[in-house]
């Protein structure tokens, strides 16, 4: 295979890339949704369904 | 993590994203034969043209949510407007990145100001641009107001970049024809678009709930100081 070094550089930063951002996007997610649940559970009445788990690491 | 039908949904839609993504790419690497003319190097349209495709969708939709914000004035538009931005900006630097590796063994150049190139690039200023603005407003309808007036004008260069290799005569290729294109070519790209447009669904859900929740968060912290 010629110019292997350039196909093997894009095929990886396009997944690289995908996997990064969609890995950003779920903890930044996580971080949100623990938040929401910590400020729920220290204001009485302002519950709304929100549920999570421990923080992310 | 979120514990919720809808995050159900948003983790099949991922694995298969990513059994798809995963398939497309063996495709492109070992099984479709290489180009006639460009040789291996051509394995990069795979994933070059789906990212430049994917990144019009995603102004598209940003284009779409714009409008429909600006007549119904409902936060819920401006979200997906936000989140497909942000994920379109994402497959703007991938197409650039990808592009400019496929240029050098071919163009003999990383870079050339050349019509498509310099158009994509305004394209990813726009919006990056269009994410900056947000940040300038703190109410969040006076924000969307700003985002959508960006939203739409931006778009106006999207139409420019697609037509900028029919209109000037460029280095970058013009779009092929299915007529002008091996079966296999063709059904790889196709392929590899599909996989795209997977991840794109799966990344919007994902992004547009974190919207919500931010903006939920947002609205407490400002009614409660």
């Amino acid at each position: 295979m010629d110019n292997l070094g350039f196909i093997v550089a894009g095929y990886s930063l396009t997944w690289a890339t995908l996997l990064w951002y969609s890995w950003r996007t779920n903890r930044r997610l996580g971080v949100a949704a623990h938040a929401l649940s910590e400020w729920t559970e220290s204001s009485d009445g302002l519950t709304d369904g929100y549920e999570a788990d421990a923080p992310p690491a | 993590m979120i514990v919720t039908s809808k995050s159900g949904l948003a983790n099949v839609i991922g694995i298969a994203a990513l059994a798809l993504f995963l398939v497309g790419s063996f495709v492109g690497l070992f099984v479709v034969p290489a180009d006639g003319m460009q040789g291996d190097i051509q394995r990069l349209m795979y994933v070059h043209v789906p990212a430049a495709w994917l990144a019009f969708l995603s102004f598209f939709v940003v284009f779409l949510m714009s409008v429909l914000y600006l007549i119904q004035r409902d936060l819920r538009w401006d979200r997906v407007a936000q989140s497909s931005a942000e994920i379109g900006v994402v497959f703007t630097v991938l197409t650039l990145a990808l592009g400019s590796m496929w240029g050098k063994p071919t163009w003999g150049v990383w870079w050339t100001w050349d019509p498509r190139l310099t158009t994509t690039a305004i394209m990813l200023a726009i919006y990056v641009g269009y994410l900056a603005i947000r940040s300038f407003a703190d109410d969040p309808d006076k924000r969307a107001r700003w985002a959508a007036i960006v939203g739409i004008i931006g778009f106006a260069n999207v139409p420019i970049v697609y037509l900028s290799v029919i209109w000037w005569r460029t280095l970058h290729q013009p779009p092929s024809s299915p007529r002008s294109v091996s079966p296999e070519i063709l059904w790889t790209l196709m392929f590899n678009l599909a996989a795209f447009s997977v991840i794109y669904v799966y990344l919007m859900m994902r992004r547009i709930r974190l919207a919500k929740l931010e903006g939920e968060l947002e609205q407490r912290m400002a009614y409660h100081g």
